[in-house]
């Protein structure tokens, strides 16, 4: 007897599942997609914070102890260069076009990081770093950006670092959250709403708020570009709001339940966004379904706290997270309780439907709307037949 | 009567370090009007160098905030005359552009008013012949009782001052010039 199978939400690996979900079956044994990790001794309890996947496929993981990369197998711990303290906690991380790491420190300072042998060097550009936390990076147009939690954003062009401060008319120093967008918009969250900054090669800054009325609250704690040059950004108050930058539209998802403020945000192809929240958990918006339901619920913890979210080129969701810890997810499959009936084939259709093929007949899943879960329907028509593929 | 002597001494004392003390905290704005800079251009040809004790600037104590200036025809030092005269006539235009400018806040949120080291950063407008930049200048501030020492050193390149360099004399004067100077400022 199966508990649970496992269904295909990709259309084009379709046969794949079939396979797949007849293998647990005839074994009848439970899989996992999620899998844990956990860092090397004495680090096993340190949190991870920040999750960067490299263009060249390592795993790079910030934490209170410092940096580490993860090749699949073995850890890695980088530490800064001699004449600095340690340990200090990473607060940021970031490939750079060149394949540049940057790696963001509480304290102020900015390692690079350019290969295995030369490990982390400390940037030192003739201006000197910032000595408030490092809240990210971005880059968009030859500009290389830095937020700071205090002093407001540092900008890198031709070997020369400016300040967008509160004296340039930034609504406040205190940055939570920066992002290039698809169109090279540069981004910043605050606790006075979103603000969008440009910086050209004559020295010009011009600085753009989105009104923060016209939001549901003004803390903007996360903000995440997706594909199309839209924003979704994470309040501290709970709500996610995508804005379309092209019509200056602001649209707001329905709330997550016990508003917790949101951490992070994923978006996955117009399929899911992905939310992590301090103190709430994981959640996925289903933009089809338009309902929000528990992330990985096998994996965390309920009353959990999301630090970071990344999606690696192989379509698994990482999840940093107190105190379940560092995961990945292989999202294009997942389970899906099936109540006890025997699957013995599967079929998603043209319209996206899950049918399942038991001795019993056939099932259509659809989602129940008061549970939030997924459960079989009979089909009527074949209630008696015994459907084998 | 010796009692009363050193009661008398005592209660002068505290009053005059008192009042110092008062007077130091309330003098919030600082300057000087000799500030020493120094620059060197080091091309593959000639190493040129100049200094002026002529900068003149304020410093808000409470406000972190400066402005300093320099009259450009202040240098002394060239190798020659005539490289002196180039200087003010070709490359700076010192008539047309007499001065240079530079004046902004300080960064960090420092406590000027006790006496210390401090390593600061300072943002401003440098203005050179005539061309504003935004610069970020590292700065050691020595604070004490009486005074502000200021030491530095920065780099300024030409280009973003809109300073033109002949061809035929590229191998003699650097695109980057390296500027260290040091101001002691006293109370106004």
């Amino acid at each position: 007897m199966v508990e649970k199978g496992i269904i295909n939400v990709s259309r084009r690996i379709r046969w794949v599942l079939f396979l797949m979900w007849g293998i647990p079956f005839m074994l009848g044994a439970q899989q996992s997609p999620h899998r844990n990790y956990v860092l090397p001794d004495p680090f096993q309890r340190t949190p991870i914070e920040h999750i960067l996947q490299s263009t060249s496929g390592l795993i790079w993981l910030g934490t209170p102890a410092g940096l580490f990369t993860f090749d699949g197998h073995e850890y890695s711990r980088w530490s800064r260069p001699d004449s600095l303290d340690e340990p200090s906690a990473v607060s940021a991380l970031f490939e750079d076009p060149t394949g540049l790491i940057w790696v963001g420190y509480a304290d102020g300072h900015i390692c690079q990081w350019k290969n295995r042998f030369q490990g982390l060097t400390l940037w030192s550009p003739e201006e000197g770093l910032p000595q408030a936390r490092i809240t990210g990076f971005a880059y968009a147009t030859g500009n290389f950006w830095i937020a700071t939690y205090g002093e407001g954003v540092y900008v890198w062009r031709n070997k020369r670092l400016y300040q967008f401060g509160v004296d340039d008319g930034l609504p406040n120093p205190e940055i939570y959250c920066i992002a290039a967008d698809a169109k090279h918009r540069i981004w910043v969250g605050t606790d006075d709403g979103l603000t969008e900054l440009q910086f050209f090669g004559d020295d010009q800054k011009r600085i753009r708020h989105v009104r923060p009325e016209r939001f549901p609250d003004q803390i903007v704690q996360t903000l995440r570009p997706d594909a199309k040059g839209n924003l979704w950004l994470g309040f501290f108050e709970g709500q996610i709001v995508k804005y379309t930058v092209a019509s200056d539209q602001i649209e707001v998802l329905p709330t997550i339940p016990d508003q917790y403020p949101i951490s992070c945000l994923l978006h996955l192809e117009d399929q899911e966004l992905w939310a992590g929240t301090e103190g709430g958990d994981l959640w996925r918006y289903s933009f089809r379904g338009k309902r929000w339901t528990r992330g990985i619920p096998e994996a965390t913890t309920p009353g959990g706290i999301i630090r970071d979210l990344i999606m690696d080129r192989e379509n698994n969701v990482w999840v940093a997270s107190q105190p379940s810890g560092l995961f990945s997810f292989y999202r294009p499959v997942e389970f899906i309780p099936s109540s006890g009936i025997s699957v013995q084939a599967t079929l998603e259709d043209s319209d996206g439907q899950i049918w399942a093929g038991t001795p019993a007949g056939l099932y259509r899943l659809v989602h129940d709307q008061e549970t939030g879960l997924y459960w079989p329907r009979h089909a009527q028509s074949l209630a008696k037949e015994n459907v084998l593929s | 009567m010796l009692h009363g002597s050193i009661l008398r001494c005592l209660v002068l004392f505290f009053l005059i370090s008192g009042l110092t003390s008062h007077a130091f905290s309330q003098s919030e704005t600082m300057s000087t009007a000799t500030g020493r800079i120094h620059f060197t251009s080091d091309a593959p040809m000639e190493v040129i160098e100049a200094t002026s004790s002529a900068t003149r600037g304020v410093l808000h104590v409470a406000r972190r905030t400066f402005a300093f200036t320099l009259p450009v025809n202040s240098f002394n030092g060239f190798n020659n005359a005539l490289q002196k005269d180039h200087f003010n006539e070709n490359y700076l235009e010192s008539e047309k552009y007499p001065e240079a400018t530079y004046s902004g806040r300080i960064i960090e949120q420092v406590d000027l008013t006790i006496p210390g080291t401090y390593d600061i950063r300072a943002k401003g407008n440098l203005v050179i012949h005539g061309i504003p930049r935004e610069r970020i200048i590292r700065c050691k501030l020595i604070v004490k009782p009486d005074e502000i020492k200021v030491v530095s050193t920065f780099t300024v390149r030409l280009g973003d001052h809109h300073i033109q360099v002949p061809r035929i004399v590229h191998q003699k004067i650097a695109e980057e010039i390296h500027v260290d100077l040091q101001f002691t400022l006293k109370p106004l």
